[in-house]
């Protein structure tokens, strides 16, 4: 057991990407046998800043000292050689290879010069798989271990290299409660062995109950430091947020409260518990949640993409409602992915193509010959309502900006004309403008009495557009927001 | 679990089915001579296989391993019978050609980026073209003493099988029990977490394209000296018949999942045995190939439902 403490600090850390300056001078201090959590909204920097630490992003300026002599961190070696470890939100598990192969995966104890010591792996694994309270073997292949098991897994693979400073970004957001416990026990026993921990979380209950000090991040700049029990929730949400935005709602007027979709008891096995909402007629309906608490799979369950246990899916066709299997429903969906660039886009085909896949049946005749003149004419219609910004409707879609790919997939299915639009986080990746013209778009559409359900974690998008906002956490819908919908709100039930 | 235990061991199933019914409807099957004439007639491909396996575990792979063993042998054979140089050194040429023929293959995989199905399809015709414009398509008959080697035993063992054997274990062991070994199952596992552990992918690739080379032109010279001439169809379609063992033995197109032992053994074990007692009861020869694409059908299917199975 080691003695002497270790103080980390990061000094004026200056990091700047294409159109956003991430990091602006911040400073940020840890000391060993201290959990310190690290707090911050979407783009404020926390992940920014500790990836600099890990060795994943290399900064613009500043420094990283520890016991006061600077260091170098180009990569993720450096950072493992200067004894810090990473547990990266996503894991990094390979599936179909063993808990011990995936915890030395880096680094095989070998044998001799030619072979890896098989036994010492097992031997060293079973003592890391004790001291985090796992009860699986060393030998059992990954991709069967839950995702709480996987991470105790990816922790051991932090804790193989023995770290003295160790990081752990949003490590409980896939945890069931009994693998959060474990997890808090695990954190518990290395802060008692005097390791630097930083806590990466949006969790305040977490963030109160095993902090030791806490530091707040905005706009890339550290802004607020100090011990976890001098402060309040409002406190912290307020430095998070800054001062209170008058925010420009760019709203329609309330819609006629005609239900167009009945969800009833909507259940996949792991994934959605008990899904049960409805959605009216010309309303646009916000999912919030943080990443993997089943947002993007409550989509692809409703249009039959994933195959659902139980559950009832009413519609509302020419005023009456009829049950409807989810691969049905699909053909009343537009779906906006969330990955426009792999899912969304052909983005080696015109601007005219992508749009057309949605109405191919309307302008080909009985031989399947597409009529070009119809095709151009159809398309230039639904391009005209949406200013997308192009020379030429046959240039190849990969020319365009990410806003304008975007409107690109929207135009594609507002051409097809669906009752219903799922947009999943269709604002990400654009600038300011193009954020805003989707945004805009997404209100017009709900004028025809169609539906939209989006998914965003840009709360300002959601409040801007949003008449109801659902939240869900670990596949249920745990409540609803229908009055005035505030980023205080939503934050305060994200974290709860 | 136990779905997924029977299906990994499906060639057992098969092999049992297989050795019940040629006992039972051939006369000399079930002997241990028998045995020992199919393990001798399967050392080449058992040692092509391997090759196939390593990069097929890697998640790529390799369709001119046939041509190499063609290129690399022709060769080697030329050299002999041209040139008169000493055998072993001919054959010793040859396996380096056939590690030139891998790095080829790696330079355009890893270097120019294009994709590997595609790049060996380009090789497998190049290669063998080659090979066929030097020998001008005709038939090579090998002197005398060399076509003694490829029948030599030591008792009722082969020589060629031994050799086999040493290879399967050496890769066996290489897979299961080196760093490289780990990284190559790594990177079929997942290559895009293997890159991020920071595991060198493209040097990995190169080094699994030359070994797959090097031992494709082993297996082409224990087929040649089994045959003891060099014909233009040598090794033609052995890729295929490759990736066929190498599923059927359990090792996954998906890369990432399989053991060498037992299944490059058992893989091609299936089909020798299938040929071999199909043989032995005077089959219509399109039998063969009518049970060995089920065979592979099968294989295939539950590779695929193996993918599926883990999702839990």
């Amino acid at each position: 057991m080691n003695d002497f403490s270790k103080i980390l600090e990061l000094k004026n850390i200056t990091k700047k990407f294409p159109g956003n300056l991430a990091l602006k001078n911040t400073n940020f201090k840890a000391i060993s046998g201290e959990i310190h959590a690290l707090l911050g909204a979407n783009g404020a920097g926390k992940s920014t800043l500790m990836n600099v630490l890990g060795g994943n992003i290399r900064m613009d300026d500043g420094e990283i000292l520890i016991n006061n002599s600077e260091i170098n961190i180009k990569n993720p070696r450096d950072a493992a050689l200067s004894k810090i470890a990473f547990v990266h939100q996503e894991l990094s598990i390979l599936p179909t290879m063993s808990v011990a192969e995936n915890i030395f995966i880096n680094k095989f104890p070998k044998r001799n010069a030619i072979f890896i010591d098989k036994k010492k792996i097992k031997e060293e694994s079973k003592i890391i798989l004790n001291k985090l309270g796992c009860n699986f073997s060393p030998g059992s292949t990954c991709e069967f271990l839950s995702t709480g098991e996987q991470q105790m897994v990816e922790i051991g693979r932090a804790l193989a290299e023995d770290p003295d400073i160790i990081i752990f970004d949003e490590p409980t957001s896939s945890l069931t409660n009994n693998e959060k416990e474990k997890l808090f026990d695990v954190i518990n026993n290395l802060k008692k062995e005097n390791k630097v921990i930083i806590y990466i979380s949006h969790f305040l209950d977490e963030v109160f109950r095993i902090s030791d000090k806490l530091s707040i991040m905005r706009n890339g700049e550290n802004v607020l430091t100090g011990y976890t029990n001098e402060f309040q929730v409002n406190d912290i949400i307020k430095a998070m947020l800054g001062s209170v935005k008058k925010i420009d709602k760019t709203k329609k007027n309330k819609s006629d409260k005609k239900v167009l979709l009945d969800v009833n008891n909507l259940n996949l096995e792991n994934v959605l518990k008990n899904i049960n909402f409805k959605i009216y007629e010309g309303e646009i309906l916000g999912i919030c949640g943080l990443l993997g608490s089943g947002r993007t799979e409550l989509f692809r369950a409703l249009i039959g993409l994933d195959k659902i246990n139980s559950g009832k899916i009413k519609l509302n066709l020419s005023n009456e409602f009829f049950e409807i299997k989810p691969k049905k429903l699909h053909n009343y969906v537009g779906y906006v992915t969330e990955d426009r660039r792999n899912e969304g886009l052909w983005l080696n085909m015109s601007i005219i193509k992508n749009i057309s896949i949605s109405f191919l049946d309307i302008i080909a005749n009985a031989l399947g010959f597409i009529n070009k003149k119809l095709e151009l004419s159809y398309v230039n219609n639904s391009i005209s309502n949406i200013d997308i910004k192009y020379t030429n409707e046959n240039q190849n879609v990969d020319t365009l900006s990410g806003g304008n790919q975007q409107k690109v997939v929207f135009t594609r299915w507002i051409a097809s004309d669906p009752l219903l639009f799922f947009l999943d986080e269709p604002t990400r990746g654009l600038d300011v403008n193009a954020k805003i013209d989707v945004l805009k778009i997404s209100t017009e559409i709900v004028k025809n009495k169609k539906s939209v359900l989006i998914i965003s974690s840009e709360y300002e998008d959601l409040i801007k557009i949003c008449d109801r906002l659902l939240i869900m956490k670990r596949g249920e819908i745990i409540n609803e927001i229908s009055e005035k919908i505030t980023e205080d709100k939503i934050l305060m039930e994200i974290s709860s | 679990m136990l779905k997924l235990k029977i299906i990994n061991n499906g060639f057992y199933i098969v092999i049992l089915m297989a050795v019940l019914y040629f006992s039972i409807t051939a006369k000399y099957f079930l002997s241990l001579e028998n045995l020992f004439s199919m393990l001798h007639s399967l050392s080449p491909i058992v040692v092509i296989s391997l090759g196939m396996a390593l990069v097929i575990l890697m998640g790529k792979i390799d369709i001119s391993v046939g041509s190499i063993a063609f290129l690399s042998v022709t060769i080697g054979v030329l050299l002999i019978t041209k040139y008169e140089l000493n055998y072993y050194l001919a054959f010793l040429i040859s396996m380096f050609i056939g590690m030139i023929l891998g790095a080829i293959n790696g330079f355009f995989i890893v270097i120019l980026k294009i994709n590997p199905l595609i790049t060996t399809l380009g090789t497998m015709f190049t290669f063998r073209g080659v090979a066929l414009q030097l020998t001008n398509a005709s038939v090579i008959n090998l002197p005398d003493s060399i076509r003694v080697i490829g029948n030599l035993s030591i008792g009722p063992v082969f020589i060629d099988t031994i050799i086999m054997f040493i290879f399967l274990y050496a890769l066996h062991l290489i897979h299961l029990n080196t760093t490289f070994g780990r990284h190559v199952n790594a990177i079929g596992s997942k290559s895009i977490i293997a890159n991020t552990l920071g595991i060198n992918e493209d040097k990995i690739t190169f080094l699994c394209f030359i070994a797959s080379g090097f031992l494709a032109s082993v297996g082409g010279i224990l087929s040649l000296l089994q045959v003891g001439l060099l014909s233009g169809y040598l090794g033609q379609g052995l890729e295929f018949t490759a990736v066929a063992v190498v599923v059927v033995g359990g090792i996954s197109l998906f890369g990432g999942r399989g053991k060498i032992i037992p299944g490059v053994l058992a893989g091609a074990f299936v089909f020798e045995l299938v040929r071999n007692g199909l043989n032995h009861i005077g089959a219509n020869p399109y039998a063969y190939k009518l049970i060995t694409g089920v065979i592979i059908f099968v294989a295939m299917y539950a590779d695929a439902l193996k993918k599926d199975i883990k999702t839990n």
